[in-house]
Order: C-alpha cells, then structure tokens, then sequence
C-alpha cells in the first residue's frame, strides 16, 4: 500500500495509506492535481489542521476505508440523525470544542460521511429543546433585547402549535 | 468545556458561531427546531436566516387533527426528514400575515406547496411576491375557484420571463379582461399591507411594488395585452369549483402549456373538448378520475402529446370507447404512454393504431369471467411496448381475467418487454401456474422489473424458483402468495445479481429466514444496495426476525410487542464483554432498554449497511 505523508498545522508529519488519504475529496484532488502517486519525501500541508484533530481523522478514516461509497444526496430520499454507528458515538464522546474542530476539519478535508456522522450528533443535542436549553447547552449567552426577542417570536408564531 | 482547552489551542468556545459548521448540522433539523435556534442569540438568527435563503423547496401542510390520539409525535419517535424539502404540517387555517411572515423566510423557493388549505385570491399575490423564483406550484385540495384560478394563471405564467415580482402584478393587474377583478386585487393589497406589521423590510417591499404597479396599470391601462406565454406546466388535482369559463382561462393563458394535470376535477366532456382543441403543444395530459368524460374529447388530442392519461370508475366509461375517442381522428399516433381506467370488454383493436406505444397501463373491470369474450391480442401488435400494467378492479374473490393464453402472445411478441405488472385485489385469484412462469421466463429474458399480486395456489416454490432465469431483473415484487416458502426467495436474491428492491407482502409462509436470506445476498456483495419492503405479519410471529430488528427500532414498537419483547430479553446472553454499556442513547423510556442495548448494538453491527428494509406496520412506515 503506497504511503504519503501530510503535515498537520502545528507540522506534525503523518504517514497514512493513499487509499485512506484519497477519503477526503480535497486530499483526492490535490493528489490528482500534483500527480503525486506515493511517497515522494515532500509531506503535504494541512493548513487547517492541528496534529490533535488530524489524529482523529486520520482514525475515523482508517475504520471507515472500507465502507460502501455513500449515495449521492437525493433531493426525495429520507434522512435521519438516529442511525449513527455505535463505533462512531464511541468517537465522537469527546468535548464539544474538540467536537467542533473534527466538524471544521471534515469540512476543510471534505469527507462527507464524518461531516454527516459529526453534524448529526450536533444536530440531536439541539432537537426538541427549548432555545434556553440549546443556549445552556453550549454556552451561548442570550444577546437579543426583550424587545427583538418579542419580535422573532412573533416572526415565528406562523409555525407554533394551536 | 473550558477544562478542556489547551494554552496553544485557540479558545473554541466561539465555533459553536461558525457559519460553515451550523449550515452543515441545520441541515439535520426539522424546520420546527430550525426555528427555535433562530432565537438563540443573533449569529445564530442570521445563519438559520441564510440557512432558510439556500432552500429551494417548502411546502405547508395543512391537516385538521388537532388531537393526536396516539400521542406518536413524542421526541422518542425516530426522526426522519426529508433533505432539502422544507416540509411542515400545520393544523390552523394560517392568516395572511402569518403565511406572508412563513413565505419571507424562503425566498429562494422554487417549489411550493400548499394542501388542504383554503386559498384566495391574496394568498396567491404573496406566493407570488414574496416567491419571486418559484417556478412549481402545488396547490392540492385547496378549494380553488375560477377567479383565483384565473390569478395563479396570469402571475405564473409570467414567472419565467423576468423573475422579478414587479412584471408579474404589473402583467396581471392590466390584463384587460379582469380590469375589475383587478381593482379588487388593489385593495386586497392594501389590507395586506396593513397586516405585516412585524416585518418592516418586508413592508418596505411590498409598497414598492403596489406604488410601482398602481403606476404601470395607469400608464398601461388601454395597451392590448401580446405576451406571449412560455410554455409551462399546471397541475390541479380534487379541484372541483372551476366552471367552464375557469377552463376558457387556462386555454387563453396558457395555449402553449406542455403539461397538463387536471384529476377528479369534475371535467365534463365539453370542458375537456374546449381545452383539447386549444393546446396545440401539449405532450402529457392526466385526466384521470374524471367521472364524465367517456372519450369523445379525445378526438381533438394534439399531435405533440406523447403521454395520456384517461379513464374513471364511472361505471359508464369503456376502455374501448375511450380508445375509440383517441384513435378516431388519428391525431394521436405519436402516443409513447397510455394509462386507461374502465370497463373492458371485447377486443382492443384500437390499440393497433397507436405503434409508437411503450408504456401501456389499463385498470380494468369486467363481468364475471366467461360471460363476455376478451381478447388482449392487439397489445400483442404492440412491438414496441416496453412496460405494460394490467390491473384487475373489483376482482375481490374473483378469478383473474388474465390467464397464460391470453398473456403468452403479448410476452412473445413483445420482445422488449422491460417492465410487467399483474395486479388484482388482495383476495384475488391469478390464473397464472408455474408452467406458465416457467414459460414466462423462457420468453420475457429482458424482464427487468417484476410484479405479480397472486393467491394462486397454482404458483408454488418451483415457479418462482424458475425466475432466476430473468437474469437482468432489478425490482421484483410478490404479493399475497400462499403456496411460495423462504427457500425459493432465497434462490432469487442470492442468484439474481442485478436485483435491487424486493417487494414480499402478505405471503403467509415467509419467515424470518427470507430476510436472512437477504443479509446474506447484502452481504456478498457490499457494492449492491438492497431494498426490501415487507409486511408486519412475518414481523409479529416471528420471535428471531424480531431480534433482528430491535435494535433499529425506537420505542414505538416497545408498546406494540411488549410480550414479545419481554420474552427476548430474559433469553438474552450477557453482555459483560460488550463495551459502551452505560451509554445508552436516547432509548430510555423502555425500563429495560439498557440491559438490551448492548444486544442491540452487537446485532446492528452485524447488520450489512447496504440493505435497507421497510416494514408496513398497519399505515405507519418504520425504516430501518
């Protein structure tokens, strides 16, 4: 299996297969662009990326190499936040700041499944909450006065339950 | 989480700000909980806001049960959505200012709809408005009536030219045929102005195009209306107040339409002969459903229209005399698609003046079989057919009308036969036996999608064994067979390399092997995606298909199967080794959810990801 090697943002070198490497769409294009097949000594810059984080891509890659390519989004087909792999949820039972980076990363690196898997354990600390819970939940202070937060709530009320 | 955070890391308390990053997990919420976060703090407000401006579909549902019986909408219930249809049930009769504050939101929409919703006159100036790019509009039983009808033509069929809502109240507002209507419309705007009050961007906009509108209607107002419209497509469907004088409308408007839906509307033959005789361009028409026409109409068919769809259960309507309506003027030669609904009786002989035939759909009736002669010969002369439908109606109890000899010349001649579809009541009898599976098999080779609905006790495990011949077959479906077992399933899915949805409802002797069968299939070929789609029955009485699926099912099926349940749980081994125990996620309100989770989580990894399964519970889908 051909090795390259990246370097994260605090340039920390990473040795990793092509094939796992070739999992996020922009390592894949730059590879292709560059016509970098294997190790040719020059580490690849990931300028988004510190060492930490990397770790952990780099390891939700390697579990995941072997995965089904997903689906093309389709505008009808049915999604839903409820069917994250237990491996995953095991991954991702990091704090929230952490949580955020590899959310960042994914989408730096464009790797959809982990930006999906991440985004939707995001997205369930939010469902069915008030908004004074999804503030206390991730620390956001209220900056609304009284008055624009009487006017969103009327901007709402179209939608609320009679 | 401050804990957390490193002196050489920057402080990621602010990412939970990051646009790039909410768009992404909005994107998982419901439109309800998108709401919400809008009223977090501001950043959050602007980034659901820009969120909203991305989506190009949303449709409002309105639905008058104000009690859920079942109490089902619980958080418990698995979630499922639809990606990029901002979708949202309502159970209030919306006032105008609330629609106007829920349309703003959308501004980008292309697609919207509105159902079971009392619409006027001015509902449909702020789709128009405040949609300024909407190019599809659904309006599904929303007691339509001629005027507003005559307003959704003008606005929309505008829409394309400019994509600037000024033209379109403009265009509509001097269109001196509803000068008056028009005026109405004015004031109609006004009250609309005085009732967004909360939005003052909003405000803003809409006086501008009344002030810029009110202008042009005077400088415009005796210049003869020459637009020509482009081309557009409209579908109405239980609209039933439009009169004659609605239909005049659609054809003056709209006389380059290429699509055309109007089911159970209440058309009447002459309606449909004056729409008829005026679209010149039309290529896909559905009249379906509506009880009077018996076919005359159809004479004055255009010859651009390649797809028709005709018929009723009106007791007087006649597959054959729908066909002779069609063919009479010989106009309608270039149909590719024909879907009929009507009494059957006779030979079709009509059908041999339509060679261009692909798709042919007939759901029919008749008399008791053997009181009447019935040939299908002529489908025979249909070269060209790649998918047919024969549907039997009221055949409760009955024997089918279709047997091998009248199927066996349509396969045979039909070489490129792609699709076939034989389907009856439930509690009907198919005349078809394994012979003539057998046959069918050796003749129909470039079958590739399947459906039978049978009660034929005739048709046994070595028939439908004797499909895996069909070897380019993709959907395969077998409804209500008693005779067929697990073991010639089994054959089909694991030898059928190209199947990809399996349909197997209300067969009693399947059981939970059928669906191993199909792990199995999944599972040798991880490249291939399997769906399959069946009933409760096998679920229910069956205790090892249920450990299947526990684990993908939240707690809705917990008070469905509790016995069952229970009965699982003390046979289940222990789970000591198993990591992850204390974590259970969300299955909480079952007592015993946790003991079983890591039972659960074992059988969900074994479960092969390419294979997805529907089970039918009553009305209610569950995925797994």
């Amino acid at each position: 299996m051909p090795i390259i090697k990246l370097l994260s943002s605090d340039e920390e070198p990473f040795e990793v297969d092509v094939d796992i490497a070739r999992m996020s769409i922009t390592l894949r294009t730059m590879l292709d662009d560059l016509g970098i097949e294997e190790d040719d000594g020059e580490p690849i810059p990931v300028q988004n990326v510190n060492s930490s984080i990397l770790r952990k891509v780099i390891q939700w890659c390697t579990y995941h190499k072997n995965d089904p390519p997903t689906p093309d989004d389709d505008e009808q087909r049915e999604k839903r936040t409820d069917d994250i792999p237990s491996w995953d949820a095991d991954f991702l039972k990091v704090d929230q700041g952490t949580l955020f980076e590899i959310i960042l990363a994914a989408n730096y690196l464009d790797i959809k499944g982990l930006l999906d898997v991440t985004c939707k354990t995001v997205a369930n600390m939010i469902r069915g909450k008030t908004p004074e819970e999804i503030r206390k939940t991730f620390n956001i202070k209220n900056d609304f006065t009284p008055q624009e937060e009487e006017q969103i709530r009327r901007e709402n009320e179209w939608c609320e339950e009679k | 989480m401050g804990s957390n955070v490193n002196n050489d890391r920057p402080d990621w308390s602010q990412s939970i700000h990051c646009t790039d990053m909410l768009m992404h997990i909005f994107k998982h919420l419901s439109l309800r909980d998108c709401l919400k976060c809008r009223t977090v703090c501001k950043s959050w407000h602007s980034i659901v806001d820009q969120h909203f401006r991305m989506q190009t579909r949303f449709e409002i549902n309105h639905c008058d049960i104000v009690e859920d019986e079942d109490n089902l909408d619980t958080p418990n219930m698995p979630f499922v959505y639809q990606y990029q249809l901002y979708s949202i049930d309502i159970n209030h009769i919306l006032h105008y200012r609330h629609f106007a504050q829920a349309l703003s939101m959308f501004p980008n929409v292309r697609h919207f709809k509105l159902t079971n919703h009392p619409m006027n006159d001015i509902f449909i100036s702020l789709v128009v408005v405040l949609l300024p790019r909407v190019n599809k509009l659904d309006f599904r039983s929303c007691s339509i009536t001629s005027s507003t009808l005559s307003n959704i033509l003008h606005q929309s069929a505008n829409q394309n030219q400019t994509g600037n809502p000024l033209w379109n109240i403009i265009n509509r507002f001097y269109h001196p045929k509803h000068l008056q209507d028009n005026e109405r419309s004015i004031d109609n705007f006004r009250d609309i102005l005085l009732q967004i009050t909360t939005n003052d961007h909003l405000n803003e906009q809409l006086q501008h195009h009344l002030r810029n509108a009110t202008q042009t209607i005077e400088s415009k107002q005796k210049q003869k209306c020459t637009e020509s419209f482009n081309p557009l497509t409209l579908n109405l469907t239980d609209v039933n107040k439009i009169s004659t004088w609605g239909y005049r409308l659609i054809v003056d408007n709209y006389c380059k339409l290429t699509q055309l839906s109007l089911t159970n509307c209440g058309l009447t033959e002459d309606m449909a002969t004056v729409l008829l005789k005026e679209l010149h361009q039309i290529k896909t028409l559905d009249v379906a459903d509506n009880e009077h026409i018996e076919g005359h109409c159809f004479q004055y068919l255009a010859e651009t229209c390649e797809s028709l769809c005709a018929g009723s259960y009106n007791l007087q309507v006649s597959i054959r005399d729908l066909l002779s309506g069609i063919v009479r003027s010989n106009k309608a030669k270039n149909l590719i698609r024909l879907e009929l609904t009507g009494y059957i009786s006779g030979d079709l002989h009509q059908l041999e003046q339509l060679p261009h035939l692909e798709c042919l759909i007939l759901h029919y009736y008749c008399d008791r079989v053997g009181t009447s002669f019935i040939s299908l010969h002529s489908i025979a002369q249909l070269t060209k057919l790649r998918a047919l439908t024969l549907e039997q109606e009221y055949c409760y109890e009955e024997r089918s009308l279709l047997n091998w000899p009248l199927l066996r010349p349509i396969v045979e001649n039909c070489k490129q036969l792609e699709r076939l579809e034989i389907l009856g009541e439930y509690g009907w009898f198919l005349q078809l036996d394994d012979q003539s599976l057998i046959s069918l098999t050796n003749i129909a080779t470039n079958l590739r999608h399947l459906t039978l609905i049978g009660n034929s006790l005739r048709i046994t495990d070595r028939g439908i064994a004797s499909l895996v011949k069909l070897e380019t077959l993709e959907t395969l479906n077998l409804t209500s067979f008693d005779g067929i077992t697990d073991q010639s399933i089994r054959t089909l899915v694991t030898q059928l390399k190209h199947l990809k949805r399996v349909t197997l409802r209300d067969n009693c002797q399947l059981t939970t092997t059928t669906l191993d069968a199909c792990a199995d299939a999944a599972r040798a070929n991880p490249h291939r995606t399997l769906n399959v789609h069946i009933d409760e029955k096998q679920l229910t009485s069956s205790k090892l298909l249920f450990q299947c699926f526990v684990n993908h099912i939240e707690d809705i099926w917990y008070r469905n199967i509790d016995p069952l349940m229970n009965g699982w749980k003390r046979s289940s081994t222990s789970d000591d080794t198993l990591p992850g125990k204390d974590n259970e996620p969300m299955l909480t309100s079952a007592p015993q959810a946790k003991e079983s989770f890591c039972e659960r989580r074992r059988l969900r990894e074994r479960w092969p990801t390419n294979l997805n399964v529907v089970i039918d519970e009553n009305l209610r889908q569950v995925y797994i």
